[in-house]
């Protein structure tokens, strides 16, 4: 299990670390069209497109790694005024939740991307971008995520044998 | 089942995930999950579904949300705002309240640099209440301005709830990051008026004190050192956008890299900063459009099943004026903010509300704008508000969550008060917007 866990902690900051270039791909793509276009008069029409798909990346990308922190903002009224066994059983049902939601979005993600590939989607822009390199960070992020939340049900698991 | 019985059954869903603990935005996917698969055909509306998460957030209306919150935390972590304060410390003259008023203008102040109405709360606190504690100001007068300025970050730009709540309810960004100005500076005035009456009347509550002045040309030049590069980040936040140059999002971008080169040139910038910056900044960003996957999956399936449609319908045929029902939904939205937090609130409403405003012939510019402000009072109304525990957790020790609670109410009504007056004077919030160029 240790292990285990050096493993996907190294691959959640990986990940986390690409989220990051992402942003800084965002400000400073951004930044550069300002300047393209006022100063010299060439607008950038990539720059709209690839800062949007940027988006869906840094948020996938960085959802699994947030995850670990418990960064995820939850509601934790009932579960802070329950005791101790109550308290690991809504844990418990709650990293179920999450799992199935990981394994949903990991397994039609996968499924919406092979398609958006077979069929050769893009979006209707001059770059003609095909949409499954886009669309592919949404099984990449959620298997990560269901690596996280199965590992944090096992830990609860485990919890209440010891 | 009728739409109303449907309606009910996924709020009472989207409650139960998020009541034993299930993350807001995995609550909304998990929902969603289930009404895809069975309002949209099964496997297919998975796919959907799917589809539905990258339209969500390859959303061009959403690229200012990372950028101002880079914004903040590169400007609280280079330690300007506690210069900042000193430059307004030097201005504030001999009045009532004066630490109290410090805090409205400084929370004003950090509101320009940060959209976190938390963030600026916590300085806010670590910066002026231990000195409010030795001048023998009372719980009311030190953290009660500290609760209310806090939230003038969601209501001045750059404000990333303000950029959420335009992007879910699919109107200008733009427009909207200038409309709400007007009202956050009628907020500050709402605080101060209050804290100088209330300082009057019962000096008690915040003892005047002498303190040596500080020279004028000492000051002059604090504040060309400190005070002017802010007017030059405001005008890359605000001014590009309002005279028409540059869009929301190369605004919020020319923003934060103008805080980083300040940083820069105030020596502050250090590689370990930056990291800490994209951290944190990573952090929030990614909590928040995790949340926002869910927006558009969700609001078609609250259309789909004809709840968007029945409620439009009800809320256009009930026997009270146009403005009664904006004045109760504004009324669900404050019950609401009790007990949760402003995006999930907005997740939930937006869909249902803003159909019925366009109905009703209203601008959803100057709905937006009330609603936010609601929004920031979502948190410091009791017993849940987010910023009410931030600051029980940074004040000084023996302080109980009554206390906050206490202090936190004037404030609040200061707040309900100025909603009401948008709502009866609409052109407050109108009015900047329509000098935009556009």
């Amino acid at each position: 299990m240790k292990r285990f866990d050096r493993w996907l902690a190294a691959v959640e900051n990986l990940s986390a670390a690409l989220a990051i270039l992402a942003l800084v791909f965002i400000l400073g793509a951004v930044c550069l069209e300002i300047v393209l276009r006022n100063a010299f008069d060439l607008p950038q029409t990539w720059v709209t497109e690839f800062t949007e798909y940027a988006l869906l990346y840094v948020t996938f990308l960085g959802s699994a790694w947030l995850a670990r922190q418990q960064g995820h903002v939850s509601v934790d009224l009932l579960t802070n005024a329950l005791g101790g066994r109550w308290r690991r059983r809504l844990a418990l049902a709650s990293a179920a939740v999450c799992f199935a939601v990981a394994v949903s979005l990991t397994v039609f993600g996968a499924i919406a991307t092979w398609d958006a590939m077979r069929r050769g989607t893009y979006k209707p822009t001059i770059l003609e971008f095909p949409t499954w390199i886009v669309l592919l960070a949404i099984p990449l992020g959620s298997a990560l995520l269901c690596a996280r939340f199965a590992r944090s049900f096992l830990g609860l698991l485990q919890e209440r044998r010891d | 089942m009728g739409w109303a019985g449907t309606l009910a059954l996924i709020f009472a869903a989207l409650l139960a995930l998020m009541v034993i603990g299930v993350p807001i935005a995995f609550s909304f996917l998990a929902l969603n999950l289930v009404g895809a698969y069975v309002f949209w055909n099964g496997a297919a509306g998975l796919n959907q579904l799917v589809l539905s998460i990258y339209e969500s957030v390859t959303n061009f209306a959403l690229l200012p949300v990372p950028l101002f919150v880079l914004m903040g935390e590169v400007m609280f972590r280079s330690g300007i705002a506690g210069k900042l304060m000193d430059v307004v410390d030097s201005w504030i003259g001999r009045v009532p309240g004066r630490l109290s008023l410090m805090a409205v203008a400084g929370g004003t102040v950090f509101a320009t640099l940060t959209g976190s109405a938390m963030a600026g709360a916590a300085m806010l606190c670590s910066l002026l209440v231990p000195e409010m504690q030795r001048r023998g100001y009372g719980k009311s007068m030190s953290l009660g301005p500290i609760l209310g300025a806090g939230g003038l970050a969601i209501m001045i730009p750059p404000s990333a709830l303000a950029v959420l709540l335009a992007a879910i309810a699919n109107f200008s960004v733009g427009e909207f990051l200038v409309a709400i100005i007007v009202p956050g500076l009628l907020m500050a005035l709402a605080f101060a008026s209050y804290i100088v009456v209330r300082c009057t009347l019962d000096p008690s509550a915040a003892p005047r004190y002498e303190r040596a002045p500080v020279a004028l040309a000492r000051r002059l030049r604090d504040t060309c050192l400190y005070g002017l590069p802010l007017f030059v980040i405001v005008f890359l936040v605000i001014g590009l956008m309002f005279l028409g140059i540059a869009t929301a999002t190369e605004s919020a971008a020319a923003g934060a890299l103008g805080c980083l080169v300040l940083a820069w040139a105030y020596r502050a910038l250090s590689w370990k900063m930056i990291r800490e910056s994209f951290e944190a900044t990573l952090r929030v960003s990614v909590m928040m459009l995790m949340i926002l996957t869910g927006s558009t999956a969700f609001s078609q399936i609250l259309a789909f099943t004809g709840a968007s449609g029945g409620l439009v319908e009800m809320a256009t045929n009930l026997p009270v004026s146009a403005l009664m029902v904006v004045v109760a939904m504004q009324v669900v939205m404050l019950v609401m903010g009790c007990f949760m937090e402003p995006l999930s609130i907005m997740m939930l409403t937006i869909p249902i509300f803003f159909p019925i405003i366009k109905i009703l012939g209203f601008s959803p510019v100057w709905f937006g704008a009330i609603m936010l402000l609601n929004m920031e009072v979502a948190t410091i109304t009791p017993p849940f508000g987010l910023v009410l525990f931030v600051v029980k957790s940074v004040a000084p020790p023996g302080t109980t969550l009554t206390d906050v609670y206490r202090a936190a109410m004037p404030f609040i009504a200061c707040d309900v008060f100025v909603m009401a007056l948008l709502l009866l004077v609409p052109q407050l919030v109108l009015w900047l917007p329509g000098l935009m160029a556009k």
